[in-house]
């Protein structure tokens, strides 16, 4: 299965990202966007599952590390 | 990551047999960008499609042209970017560039593309149909981003 995730920062100022990951995004993980950590808080499906692929919502806030 | 195998993990792809994925990888051309590296600026004319191998591109549309531009969407690997303007044959709506030193793109020509989805009505189908369920998906992020930071502004 192929995850297709929409991540969307709480804090409605970080744009966040689309991307496809090889495991579900679980709440508790750190994910790095762009140059960006979050950590995600919720997951929901976003459409139901097509073919190889399953679309996530991730919502996910800041944890104030930014790679260099 | 083999070409042939990120395809198979490109949504505007899925339904396509191995041996089409294949060919279509044959089309696609690999590139290793820098950070900040600019893909297309908004307003040029669109002649390719690119896909995220690995790496983030942001997509930002431009205010001002002294301004650094508003990011809309970082979009990260498996990721499409392009397809609009090859599709209604518009302007880039707007400017893409790479966000992380590590990012690798794969373009396709509009002329290649176009060959490709001809080759086949199935083929020509399925693209398309994918295209179309990737805006949706897109839009359904935005109107979450949208509710997210209303949410936030009220409080």
């Amino acid at each position: 299965m192929i995850y297709k995730v929409s991540y969307v920062p709480l804090d409605g100022k970080n744009p966040g990202a689309i991307a496809n990951i090889e495991k579900p995004p679980q709440v508790g993980e750190k994910v790095v966007l762009g140059k960006v950590e979050f950590e995600i808080v919720e997951v929901m499906e976003l459409m139901p599952p097509r073919g190889e692929f399953s679309f996530l919502h991730a919502t996910c806030r800041p944890t104030g590390k930014e790679l260099p | 990551m083999e070409l042939a195998k990120l395809l198979r993990s490109v949504e505007m792809f899925a339904g396509l047999a191995p041996d089409d994925l294949q060919k279509l990888a044959s089309i696609f051309v690999e590139r290793h960008l820098q950070e900040n590296e600019v893909i297309f600026h908004e307003g040029d004319i669109a002649e390719s499609l690119f896909l995220v191998m690995s790496g983030f591109i942001e997509v930002v549309k431009e205010d001002s042209p002294r301004s650094e531009g508003r990011v809309l969407v970082n979009l990260g690997p498996g990721q499409s970017v392009g397809e609009m303007s090859l599709i209604d044959h518009g302007l880039r709506s707007a400017t893409v560039r790479a966000s992380t030193s590590d990012t690798v793109i794969a373009s396709v020509s509009r002329e290649a593309f176009d060959a490709f989805c001809e080759s086949n009505t199935l083929i020509g189908y399925r693209v398309m149909r994918n295209i179309a369920a990737d805006l949706s998906f897109r839009l359904r992020h935005k109107d979450l981003q949208n509710a997210q930071a209303q949410s936030g502004s009220h409080k």
